[in-house]
């Protein structure tokens, strides 16, 4: 269900809320929180997951310069709606958020995982798609995981989500403050990528590996950029995986 | 051109013939074993010595034809004994290995010789798949998902886990790395249209082996026409025919006379040819290749290839060493192949397979290198 919560500065998020469980919050990329994506009920079968809106994105209320401006906002989301440690997953343009997030309210943060996190990464050198159908491969791959397929409406937010905040999610420095602080996230840490991701290139996870002191990276095979939508089960499975068992992740139960 | 010296390790003969596969090994006599590698180490050192550019093997398994069975290890013994070459791993069997496994022992190869690894990675003959029961139908996925993770393996310097459909890993992170930066020299085996297009698309060579020129033609061609669709111009030296073996002399009667006894005769079992059948027949070519699939399924049941016809075919070098260049010229015209893959391993014994090795270096090499 979606819903919303007024926040000082002027700030209304609107948010998506599906399941019941340890609270998961989603920070969601420059597309915006999409409302058919299945790995929302599928994470909602363990966990309580919030999907808000970042300020200027969707029905959500409110302008930030910068990644570590969202990041306060976000902050008072989640005191106003868990009260607590969340396990926040952050994507692709949500990954600077995130991870200014984990750095300046360690207390609120009690694992992390970045799925693709475009923070530090340059343009992709792959030549852009020619139309919305290849886009849409790239960013979702050839098996997309939807609860409905989208509409056009759908794509229509998705672009307008994309073309109106993609300006501003870099600092002018490039995010060079964060990097400098990434070292400074005490949670634990999972960082996704997939292997055919045209969008950021795989090789860009490396540096969160680098300077996260308590950090996993794995990268899913053949999976294009946005893995909750283009490797639902895999994603799905692995931050359940991380989220339950700890240290133990790196044991493994199968062949 | 470039000449690969192909070590295959063969056992030699077996004191009872039984047709089978798997050859059992209550026939296998540890002194002729050891006698065989050893003979085979100091054909090594002699090929770099003459000045083979590249000294290449193979992985194979559970009969006398290799005794093969890790390649690295082999590998790893002719860097001991090879000062100058390239050392071709053509290669391990990537569906049935660990995949880590491999990158770890291809760059310890690496790393031994100084830099002097080309790293084949292939997927194997048909009755492999029987070894370690990997199913025939998941050769090519498996393959394309380990490849990735090799290549990644070796080229990205941080920890990383793999999900993958095939592989899981939570942590791979090899030590050594390999020393040629960003990747050794890479081929792939290439008679399937899957292969030609992958390569190109990871931009490596393509190695086209236990075939003929009628075969490799159409391979080459589609990999080239599809480089070419790309972008990408390969190397000569990305693409390798072999291994064929050589019958050199002073004239091409006396060179032929040497070739026909050995090469007009079926070498292999009817046991390997039944399992090559049944798992070529298991999907492991896929549906894309119905001529390779009845290839399989028809081998061995066609009496042997004339000697003529075999050199027709470009199966072996045969002939004085004008004739020889004349058989290479025509390879590197028909395939584009920049180095030949020789196989020197032709039932003589160990003074004549020298002496075969050195007048070829003597007569054929030099201007081998030009063409």
């Amino acid at each position: 269900m979606t819903r919303t919560v007024d926040l000082p500065g002027e700030f209304r998020i609107e948010y998506r809320e599906v399941g019941q469980g340890q609270p998961l919050v989603y920070f969601h990329g420059a597309g915006g929180v999409f409302r058919n994506a299945a790995f929302m009920p599928a994470l909602g079968r363990s966990y309580r997951v919030l999907a808000p809106s970042r300020p200027g994105y969707d029905g959500s209320t409110g302008t930030c310069a910068t990644s570590r401006e969202e990041a306060e906002v976000m902050a008072s989301f989640i005191r106003k709606t868990v009260d607590g440690p969340v396990h926040l997953v952050a994507e692709s343009a949500g990954g600077a958020a995130g991870c200014w997030l984990a750095v300046l309210e360690p207390g609120l943060v009690s694992s992390l995982v970045l799925v693709a996190p475009g923070a530090f990464a340059g343009a992709s050198h792959a030549p852009a798609p020619a139309t919305a159908e290849a886009m849409e491969q790239r960013l979702f791959g050839l098996q997309p995981a939807w609860t409905e397929a989208p509409t056009e409406a759908d794509r229509a937010a998705r672009q307008r989500n994309a073309s109106s905040n993609a300006p501003r999610l870099r600092s002018a420095h490039g995010n060079a403050d964060l990097l400098e602080r990434l070292h400074e996230i005490a949670a634990p840490t999972l960082v996704l990528w997939g292997t055919a991701d045209e969008v950021v290139p795989p090789e860009a996870g490396q540096v969160f590996v680098q300077r996260i002191p308590d950090s996993y990276r794995i990268l899913i095979y053949g999976a294009a950029h946005s893995l909750p939508v283009s490797a639902c089960p895999q994603f799905v499975a692995l931050v359940t995986d991380f989220i339950e068992r700890g240290d133990g992740f790196v044991v493994a139960e199968r062949a | 051109m470039k000449a690969s010296f192909f070590v295959s390790l063969p056992y030699g003969r077996v004191r009872e013939s039984t047709g089978r596969w798997p050859v059992p090994n209550r026939l296998f006599e540890p002194d002729q074993a050891v006698q065989v590698v050893s003979s085979r180490m100091d054909h090594v050192q002699l090929a770099d010595e003459l000045g083979f550019d590249w000294i290449g093997c193979a992985e194979h398994h559970y009969s006398p034809g290799s005794l093969a069975s890790n390649v690295s290890a082999v590998a790893a013994a002719i860097t001991q004994r090879a000062q100058r070459a390239r050392i071709c791993i053509m290669g391990a069997l990537l569906p049935l290995n660990n995949p880590v496994r491999v990158a770890e022992e291809y760059a310890l190869v690496d790393v031994m010789s100084g830099g002097r690894l080309v790293a084949g990675l292939l997927r194997g003959a048909p009755y492999e798949y029987l070894v370690y029961s990997v199913p025939p139908a998941e050769s090519r996925s498996r393959f394309e998902e380990a490849w990735e993770l090799v290549a990644r393996a070796w080229s990205d310097t941080e920890p990383f886990g793999w999900e993958g459909e095939h592989y899981h890993y939570r942590y791979v992170s090899i030590w050594p790395r390999p020393i040629q930066s960003p990747l050794p020299p890479i081929f792939i085996s290439g008679s399937s249209r899957e292969s030609a297009e992958f390569a190109v698309r990871r931009r490596i060579g393509l190695g086209l082996a236990f075939t003929n020129l009628a075969a490799a033609k159409p391979a080459a061609d589609y990999f080239f026409q599809q480089a070419d669709a790309s972008g990408w111009k390969p190397a000569p030296d990305q693409v390798i025919y072999g291994h064929l073996p050589v019958y050199l002399a002073d004239t091409d009667e006396q060179a032929r006379a040497l070739a026909r006894p050995r090469v007009e005769v079926s070498h292999l079992a009817t046991g390997m040819l039944r399992a090559n059948r049944l798992v070529a027949e298991a999907g492991f070519f896929g549906p894309r290749n119905p001529e390779l699939l009845q290839r399989f399924q028809t081998m061995g049941t066609h009496a042997p290839l004339s000697l003529e016809q075999q050199l027709e075919l470009g199966m072996l070098l045969c002939g004085s060493a004008e004739t020889v260049l004349e058989q290479l010229r025509h390879i590197r015209l028909e395939l584009g192949a920049g180095v030949i893959s020789l196989n020197f391993e032709t039932g003589a014994d160990q003074v004549a397979t020298e002496a075969m090795m050195r007048r070829f270096a003597r007569d054929v090499l030099p201007a081998m290198h030009e063409l």
